[in-house]
């Protein structure tokens, strides 16, 4: 017999409501996924309940240690023995396409990140103001970070960080392309920012947002009323217009056309005088610099990691390619082949399903179309699992996913940022093998034309707390009404030591223990 | 490529429209594995596009859907002029070949110039073109341009009876260009009706083409542009008066009109503002391709009510068609229930958004993709970018067999292309 799944979550307090949903179900494999319909009333409703129960709740902060919840709700979704891990990894490939090991070294391996110790820093959002011309460490979260603002700016952000207002309420709109990461991420958020949410699923994956806020009600009751997971569809303005009055911040995480359908909903919002900041994070593209000296086996798998991430889909993954420093000695071909070797393996641990396969034969026809130029060199695994292009001249178009792995020659790992110029609006992240010297410098550079994320290699699809997020920063974002500051992240303390590090996990790979790599 | 020849020769007939449905299947399963032979031994990209999803020489009916190419293949040379590197060019051209490429090198002063090199050399290179400007090239040499011939008249043949020589056309398309459809159709008019094809139209440079879009190379083509976003739109209207006085001349004869479907407005609209009489021969053929693409579409109603007001024929009597590019045959609207027909030399598809094969049952929608076996200069395996709607059970208002197609869209995210969109979008003003 079929097994009924609700594709929303709604607090114990509100079951009288539930009784009055009427419900459209949707038949998977096993499983009856039940949808509401929601009107207007019930999702007003839901808001007021939810925002209530977050001012009463968190009006004495000092009874709850949101630390300790962080790290019991990680540590129940890291566990391959939980019911409802084992339950999402039944379901998430089956509505995704994604095969179990992409989402367990992706999606769990992120959520592994989120420790008692990496939200410790979010209780003081109150960075030193240095931050604002140098990049400063966040300890905790192993962080550098550096605001990039103009001085007029400086002058508003330094005044309204004074004054930050917490949200009562917060609207956080997820995305297909990343199953469960960024709903699990709107929980810790609200936990670590003590807000009420209303979390939208994405609609081709609406399970695993009920699934993780299930997880917190285990965990604690009372947390549990202050949050909503809700399917509706994207754009529906007898929900979201009602729902985004009631908030005091809604977050979207999704396509650029997404991003501005809701801009468009907050600002018309704005214009009638209701007080809702919003957060848009639209569609982006990412790359990877490699320095000469880095050029080796280790780091051509990291590289491979971070391409496969997601499938490619991710804000953060290297769809323009991996750029590879070559003086003329062929270090780029050289490092085009050692991606091929690793990709053969890691291949073999995190598999692709059919349909990212499928994908990738549409883009790669146009490379095979250019070999005969001598342009593109595509390297083809036996298994069909990947493909490698070289291409000998650097050109930045964003079609390097479903394992399509791109690998271009620069002279200098400086070129990348001079060829950005077109992309800016449509950069985040960079994914860096460079030496310690340059790493500073190079984020400087890469800040200035419109990144925001620099990552090492490896890591680029393994996002955690303590980050900036196209250029916002968590938690602030919703807590000043002004963008002043255009946050800049690099996610370790010591890349060097960091390259050291993650490719010495990479045997736990090797082994298929993927929660244990990074 | 003897037996791949035979088989086309047995396939490309009007008479297959009516014949045994199995027995034309059979034919055509074995003209298309041929075809996939002969490419896959003749076109080092075919080759190498089979071989990275592990299909040899030898393919099975169920893997078809498999070895099709999408479309944006044939604009992936790596220039942004290619009469400026026409070495590179023949390189590219080369890969996706599966003919002999003449080696043409050095550059040349225009685009068209390039063409008309080709041309000289046997080699057609027929372009289209989408929003962005770069242009599709599809290689045909003398034999696949034949067959090209041989397919739409074989297709209008199952339709309407044609009197060789007798007929006569008159065409809102140039007389003279590489553009795809100009050639299509000033090349089957000529073969019908050798002399009897009147062109609305002179000629349309490539060059033009590409610079109305956007996309040039110096000062002189942004003046040139400038100077031909006035100058069009003029001669597009010129092209419907001469239209016009040419119908008149031809009043109660038996033409067949073709035109995209704004101009056949256009100029019907015309007819009745001016009270004119153009009443056409009732036998006449009025027919459009490549829908209205950025202009001010008209409801077909709207439309079959326009053209028989205006040419005095029963709009049971229009036809609209849908080709492309990368086809050697169209797809026909027949006059008794105005469905398109999908000749019964080419194997249809429709895939899915994950690009699996939707069952061929019932009316489904999906995205459109074709084996032409009679495309021999490259493989006429194609994965379009259009949404369409089949009916795999076909018509029944005739005797014409096999799936009809109801509906043709873009698919969304998908550059809006076409021949129709490039005569809309160059003469628009």
């Amino acid at each position: 017999m079929a097994r009924k799944l609700k594709a929303y979550y709604i607090p114990d307090g509100l079951r009288d409501l539930e009784s009055d949903f009427e419900y459209t179900e949707i038949t998977l494999d096993r499983y009856i996924i039940l949808f509401p319909r929601l009107d207007p009333e019930q999702i007003i409703k839901i808001a007021k309940y939810v925002k209530d129960k977050a001012i009463e709740i968190y009006r004495d902060t000092d009874n709850i240690d949101v630390s300790e919840i962080v790290q019991k709700l990680r540590d129940k979704w890291i566990n391959e023995n939980y019911e409802r891990f084992r339950l999402a990894l039944d379901l998430l490939p089956q509505l995704t396409g994604l095969s179990k090991e992409v989402i367990i070294l992706y999606q769990f391996g992120t959520i592994k990140k989120l420790t008692k110790e990496t939200v410790k820093f979010f209780k003081n959002l109150n960075p030193p103001r240095e931050v604002l011309s140098k990049f400063i460490l966040l300890d905790d979260a192993e962080v550098w970070l550096r605001g990039f603002s103009s001085i007029f700016n400086k002058i508003k952000f330094s005044k309204a960080i004074k004054q930050l207002k917490k949200p009562k309420l917060v609207t956080f709109i997820t995305p297909s392309n990343v199953p469960g990461l960024i709903e699990a991420l709107g929980v810790f958020l609200a936990l670590v920012g003590q807000t009420s949410m209303i979390i939208k699923t994405p609609s081709k994956q609406p399970v695993f947002g009920p699934l993780f806020a299930e997880s917190l009600k285990e965990i604690n009751r009372e947390l549990a009323e202050t949050i909503a997971v809700l399917p509706w569809r994207g754009g529906d303005e007898t929900i979201e217009i009602p729902l985004f009055r009631e908030s005091d911040a809604v977050s979207i995480v999704g396509s650029t056309e997404s991003a501005r359908a809701v801009k468009e909903k907050v600002d018309s919002l704005r214009r009638k005088g209701f007080k809702v900041k919003g957060s848009y994070h639209g569609g982006k593209f990412g790359l990877n610099v490699i320095s000469r000296e880095f050029v080796r086996g280790e780091v051509a798998a990291l590289s491979v990691i971070d391409g496969i991430g997601y499938e490619g889909y991710m804000c953060s993954s290297p769809a323009f390619g991996f750029f590879v420093e070559d003086s003329g000695d062929g270090s780029a071909r050289k490092f085009a082949e050692m991606m091929f070797e690793e990709a053969q393996w890691i291949s073999e641990i995190v598999p692709q399903s059919d349909l990212f396969k499928r994908y990738r034969k549409r883009t790669l026809s146009h490379y095979l179309a250019l070999e005969n130029t001598g342009k593109a060199e595509v390297l083809i695994s036996e298994k069909n699992n990947f493909a490698v292009v070289y291409l000998n001249e650097s050109k930045l178009i964003p079609d390097g996913q479903n394992r399509l792995f791109k690998v271009y020659p620069i002279k200098n790992i400086y070129d990348v940022i001079k060829m950005m110029g077109t992309w800016r609006d449509y950069l985040q992240t960079v994914g860096v093998a460079i030496p310690n010297k340059e790493m500073f410098n190079f984020a400087e550079e890469a800040a200035k034309i419109g990144f925001s994320n620099i990552r090492v290699v490896g890591t680029v699809t393994l996002p955690r707390l303590g980050e900036s997020w196209d250029g916002y920063y968590p938690l602030l974002e919703f807590m000043i009404d002004g963008d002043y500051v255009h946050w800049v992240t690099i996610n370790a303390k010591d890349i060097e030591e960091e390259i050291k590090h993650l490719s010495s996990k990479l045997d736990y790979l090797r082994k298929g223990d993927l929660l244990s790599f990074g | 490529m003897k037996e791949l020849l035979n088989l086309l020769d047995n396939l490309v007939r009007p008479e297959q429209y009516r014949a045994n449905l199995k027995e034309v299947k059979n034919l055509r399963l074995k003209a298309i594995k041929a075809a996939h032979k002969y490419h896959f031994e003749n076109n080092e990209f075919y080759n190498k596009h089979c071989k990275a999803i592990g299909t040899g020489s030898e393919i099975d009916e169920k893997n078809f859907y498999q070895v099709l190419i999408p479309s944006e293949v044939f604009k992936s040379y790596p220039m942004d002029f290619p009469e400026e590197n026409v070495e590179e060019f023949v390189k590219w051209l080369q890969g996706v070949s599966s003919i002999k490429v003449p080696a043409i090198d050095g550059s040349f002063k225009s685009l068209d110039d390039m063409l008309y090199e080709f041309d000289r050399r046997g080699i057609l290179l027929g372009f289209s073109s989408g929003t962005s400007g770069r242009m599709t090239f599809l290689p045909r040499d003398k034999l696949t341009q034949n067959n090209l011939i041989k397919s739409y008249i074989a297709t209008v043949n199952a339709n309407v009876k044609l009197e060789m020589g007798k007929e006569y056309f008159v065409l809102g398309i140039p007389g003279k260009s590489y553009l795809q459809i100009a050639w299509n159709g000033r090349s089957v008019a000529e073969a019908i009706s050798p002399g009897n094809v009147f062109y609305a139209f002179d000629e349309l440079k490539a060059d033009i083409v590409r610079i109305r879009t956007g996309v040039i190379k110096n000062f002189k083509e942004k003046l040139i542009g400038k100077l031909a976003g006035f100058m069009l739109p003029r001669i597009e209207k010129k092209a419907e008066e001469k239209i016009l006085n040419k119908l008149k001349e031809l009043k109660d004869r038996r033409i067949i009109y073709l035109a995209p479907p704004w101009i056949l407005a256009n100029v019907a609209n015309r007819i009745l503002d001016n009270g004119i009489d153009v009443k056409l021969h009732e036998d006449s053929i009025i027919s459009s391709t490549g829908g209205f693409k950025g202009r001010k579409a008209i409801d077909r109603k709207e439309l079959n009510k326009l053209l028989e007001e205006a040419l005095g024929i029963s709009s049971d009597r229009y036809t609209d068609l849908y080709g492309m590019t990368e086809s050697n045959s169209i797809f026909m609207e027949c006059f008794s229930n105005h469905v398109k027909h999908i000749p019964p030399w080419i194997e249809p598809f429709l895939l899915d958004d994950q690009l699996e094969p939707i069952e061929p049952h019932g009316k489904t929608t999906g995205r459109f993709g074709f084996i032409e076996p009679s495309a021999l200069s490259y493989p006429g395996f194609i994965l379009t970018g259009d949404k369409v709607t089949i009916d795999w059970d076909g018509c029944d208002s005739d005797d014409l067999n096999g799936p009809v197609i109801l509906e043709i869209e873009r698919l969304k995210g998908v550059e809006e292309r076409g021949c129709a969109g490039v005569l809309s979008r160059t003469f628009e003003g």
